[in-house]
């Protein structure tokens, strides 16, 4: 009898001693509790396939970064790539590309409101009105109609070329065809619909709206298989569009075949222009010329991405290192001076700018 | 009693050891002394290890790297049945290990890799590791080691034909097909291997929503066939060979599962002909040996999503000349020429690439005395027209006394590994100005074999070693937005591998227990992570595994219980993620018959008794309890 009981027991404790938890895990958690106040949320992508993205957030109150703040508030890892957040009603919405979904988020709390599954490798998200969003598509040829009073999926807005950056007005969206595109396709919003293209150069691949109601699209040219191996074969070009007539205003050629320029921004005011070049280069959107040297140069570091708060036109650039290990946010004011830097996740990568009373 | 019983079956069903026989149909003979040279499987003063037979029984349906799994100083890193899996031995990467068959290494040249999944482990008749510098007697640049999976025919008169047959869960099937027929100078071998497998597991999903939800695994299933068939002609002082293998998968590949990307449409399909001649003559004092080999290899990757569809196709052929002589009783020497020339045809890459190896190698085998042996190992590459620098391999090794057979080893080798095509010629990234990597290994080892009594065996062995890669090739972000090849890895590895293994056999009666436990301390020396006093562990390898490996049989009713512990692995470069620990535990209950005189065994298998959740690779969860049932029929037809 005593036999069958310990035998009994012993297999019992055999067939049950699972492990819990069976996915990556870290090994301190941060100490995070609520994205209250000014700050700007940094989206970490981490590497590819791998699901080691993560959402950080900079607090302006405490001059601190919090790391890993969604999974720390929602016990469950952000998903394979988040790419892009906007904040629109109190609510952040986080497109997660590679696992093909948006976390809707209370924005000072940051707990989950719902998630939208299965779209198509998204990328960016534009509010074209107080209740409805459009979502762009690095795989697919249409744009996602996202209800945000509803929290659904109203349609999908076929474009006919993937998409990338999205800028709105308040009558129509600018759609970019980065990947082996050279078009902006004009949305009309209230009808959902494509009324016009915009040809500019190879692979316009971010936009920004200027102070003048101006849209300026940064093409980093294309890349091909020539003679000589995969090289660059078209320069890269920067656009001024005029958005009344979407007809080129002003066009700016970089000089060399190599210049491969990316992450086009602009300050609060509209005035200046930002983007990534061996560095940071900054550009009046009065100049003549496009700038010969950056203001903050990149000194071995590997800047990623750019952000510039739209307050007070603080730079945020993101090192991602080797891309493997964690990465660093950099802050430097408006002139490229430093002012510190932070420890983010890995492969820090977009910024979205969070004010006190959103 | 029966209680009793029951209990030590399912919790001592210790394994096996050795080249112990699964079943006790041995014939005892009177001792003899054998006179030979001194050329020997095992280098001398390196380590080695093999898998038992019944070891190899148990995983005859599975594929090479469940049969891997059960060395603890192999890590298999695996997405899953019929997913990719490659391995790392003593810490290095998938590239630093090498498959070769009969000698013929087999990795594809386009990766660098092989993928084990597509080796079914019943086909071949012998399986050994060759850890660090052992592993040059087969191929070059296997620092980690190498693998070698062997047919070796046995002239026999009579015809015998088995079929084996499984059937488990997720709706898998395998069938193992094997026909040997010939006589004492000829003999044929035939082999086939069906397997299918829908492969849908259930998983538990903790990450997408704050609800936990069992889901199933999708677009996960695959199929896989093989053919073998080799003949053997048998002369009185030589040996013809002619092998043909072809060997075909269809897959579907599953995003990791935080994608949720279930309408990627990933799939692989891979297809491979591998024919070998070989033809050896041993004399008394001499003996050569010629190999002629062209291996085809087909790998079609599609992904809908991304609009990828790749094309990959590499021909390889191989020719080997070597030849040895005994010069003394205790010094022998052996010249290598082999000659490999690689095509390769892949729309990755800008148009038809080539590559030409021409080797040259000499080993010197010396016997001291009785119990201090040696050998070196020299060896030159002519890579199209460029020579390397020489590769070379030392190993000593000392038997302390006969009454104690204690086997103090050495071993220190310079292994040159040449960059993979995809590393030199993919597009984008690839960079054809790349250097070969080297890697250093030093070892040390202490082996005892021991024979208590009759009945009772005892084998171990101990070895700490280490490694130096230099010029490692890694790929990091280059000056746009792809990645680029290039020769910056510095890696260091260290650690400690035991094995241990006893067995007892009995009238009735037979156990035997093989337990390995392998301590692996990997870093990248060009990692610098500011906040680390320790330089970080290179994510997947991790720093601790053990196994244990029991089998008791009892009259005709036999049962095995393996346990496998894998430590944490971290899975980023800078140590701040990991997966945790886990330990495996398999059953088997099976019962062996005899009707007339041919062999029945029938078997259940449990896979994951424990029911564990556990990942290997990140996001690609594994199945959790398991079974399979198999039916092994062996029929021995009369002359």
């Amino acid at each position: 009898m005593k036999e069958s009981l310990l035998l009994a027991a012993l297999v019992i404790m055999l067939m049950n001693s699972c492990v819990k938890e069976s996915g990556p895990a870290i090994d301190d958690p941060p100490g995070f509790e609520a994205a209250e106040g000014t700050g700007v949320f940094v989206m970490n992508e981490g590497n590819f396939l791998q699901g080691n993205g993560s959402l950080s957030f900079y607090s302006y109150d405490s001059l601190e970064i919090f790391n890993q703040v969604f999974s720390s508030v929602n016990q469950r890892p952000l998903g394979d790539v988040p790419y892009s957040m906007q904040i629109s009603g109190g609510r952040g919405y986080i497109i997660v590309n590679n696992s093909g979904k948006m976390e809707i988020v209370d924005i000072n709390s940051l707990i989950s409101v719902s998630t939208i599954f299965n779209l198509i490798s998204p990328r960016f998200i534009s509010f074209v009105s107080g209740q409805k969003a459009y979502i762009s598509s690095l795989y697919s040829d249409s744009l996602t109609v996202f209800n945000t009073i509803s929290g659904e999926i109203t349609g999908f807005i076929n474009i006919g070329h993937t998409s990338e950056a999205l800028a709105t007005l308040s009558t129509k969206t600018y759609a970019a065809n980065w990947v082996g595109g050279h078009r902006l396709l004009v949305i009309d919003n209230v009808n959902d619909r494509v009324v016009d293209t915009v040809e500019v150069s190879k692979e316009p691949e971010s936009m920004v709206i200027d102070r003048n109601g101006f849209l300026w699209v940064l093409c980093s040219g294309e890349w091909a298989l020539t003679d000589n191996g995969w090289e660059k074969i078209s320069r890269a070009e920067l656009y001024c569009i005029n958005t009344r007539t979407d007809e080129v205003e002003k066009k700016f050629v970089f000089p060399s075949i190599s210049d491969s320029p990316f992450c086009l921004q602009t300050d609060g005011s509209g005035e200046d222009l930002y983007f990534l070049h061996q560095g940071v280069r900054k550009m009046n959107i009065n100049d003549a010329e496009l700038p010969d040297i950056p203001i903050i140069a990149e000194s071995g570091r590997s800047f990623y991405r750019i952000g510039v708060n739209p307050d007070n036109s603080e730079i945020f650039i993101s090192d991602a290192v080797d891309y493997q290990q964690r990465g660093f946010i950099l802050i430097y004011d408006r002139n490229g001076q430093f002012i510190s830097e932070e420890r983010a996740g890995i492969i820090p990568g977009g910024f979205c700018f969070k004010k006190a009373e959103q | 009693m029966r209680t009793l019983l029951l209990f030590v079956l399912i919790l001592f069903p210790l394994n096996l050891s050795g080249q112990i026989p699964f079943y006790n149909d041995t014939i005892a003979i009177d001792e003899v002394i054998i006179k030979g040279t001194i050329k020997t499987v095992k280098p001398f003063g390196y380590n080695t290890a093999d898998f038992d037979s019944i070891t190899r029984s148990i995983n005859q349906h599975n594929s090479l790297a469940a049969l891997l799994s059960f060395k603890s100083s192999v890590f298999v890193k695996n997405y899953g049945s019929g997913g990719i899996a490659t391995t790392s031995i003593r810490g290095t990467g998938a590239t630093h290990s090498q498959i070769a068959w009969n000698n013929i290494v087999i990795n594809n040249p386009m990766s660098g890799q092989f993928d084990l999944t597509l080796i079914p482990a019943g086909f071949f008749d012998d399986i050994r590791v060759f850890y660090g510098g052992s592993s040059m007697d087969a191929g070059g640049g296997a620092t980690g080691g190498l693998i070698n999976i062997e047919t070796k025919p046995v002239f026999q008169k009579n015809t015998t034909i088995t079929i084996s047959n499984t059937a488990g869960s997720f709706s898998t099937f395998s069938g193992l097909y094997n026909v040997n027929a010939g006589s004492e100078k000829f003999q044929s071998v035939t082999k086939a291997f069906l397997q299918s497998s829908r492969n849908d597991f259930t998983y538990q999903d903790n990450f997408s929503s704050a609800e936990r939800i069992i889901r199933r695994r999708e677009n996960n299933d695959y199929h896989c066939k093989g053919f073998l068939q080799e003949i053997h002609l048998r002369g009185p002082r030589n040996l013809f060979s002619a092998s043909f293998w072809y060997q075909a998968s269809d897959r579907n590949l599953p995003s990791p599962v935080i994608a949720l990307q279930s309408a990627s449409g990933e799939k692989q399909y891979d297809e491979s002909i591998r024919s070998v001649l070989n033809f050896s003559s041993h004399e008394s004092k001499y003996d050569v040996k010629m190999t002629a080999a062209v291996l085809s290899d087909k790998l079609n990757y599609i992904n809908r999503m991304s609009s990828t569809d790749s094309r990959n196709n590499v021909t390889t052929a191989i020719i080997k000349a070597s030849a040895g002589k005994n010069i003394t009783e205790r010094f022998r020497m052996d010249l290598l020429i082999s000659e490999e020339l690689n095509s390769i045809n892949s729309n990755n890459y800008d148009g038809h690439k080539t590559r030409s190896n021409l080797l040259t190698q000499i080993v010197a085998n010396y016997s001291v005395s009785e119990f201090v042996r040696g050998r070196f190992l020299l060896r030159e590459y002519l890579l199209d027209s460029k020579l390397l620098v020489p590769d070379f391999s030392s190993g000593i090794e000392w038997m302390i006394s006969e009454k104690h057979p204690v086997v103090l080893g050495a071993g220190i080798s310079k292994n040159s590994k040449i960059p993979a095509l995809n590393d030199m010629y993919w597009i984008p990234g690839g960079n054809s100005a790349l250097k070969n990597e080297t890697g250093y290994n030093v070892e040390l080892s202490a082996g005892y074999v021991g024979n208590t009594d009759k009945a009772f065996r005892i084998k171990s062995d101990l070895t700490m070693f280490g490694n130096m890669i230099r010029n490692m090739i890694q790929w990091r972000p280059g000056a746009y937005s792809y990645w680029t090849a290039e020769n910056i890895g510095r890696v260091n590895t260290a650690g400690i591998e035991s094995e241990t293994c006893l067995s007892f056999s009995g009238k009735m009666v037979y156990w035997s227990l093989n337990a390995g436990v392998t301590f692996t301390r990997a870093v990248d020396k060009k990692q610098n992570i500011s906040e680390m006093s320790i330089s970080p562990q290179i994510p997947y390898i991790p720093l601790y595994q053990f196994n244990i490996n029991n089998l008791l049989r009892w009259k005709k009713i036999y049962s095995v219980v393996t346990s496998h512990y894998t430590g944490k692995r971290f899975i980023t470069s800078d140590n701040s993620q990991y997966l945790p620990g886990y330990l495996l535990n398999d059953l088997i209950l099976g019962i062996k018959l005899n009707p007339g005189r041919n062999e029945l065994d029938v078997n259940v298998k449990v896979n994951n008794i424990s029911n564990i959740n556990y990942q290997i690779i990140a996001w690609y969860p594994l199945p959790g309890r398991s079974v399979e049932a198999r039916l092994n029929f062996k029929i021995h037809c009369r002359k």
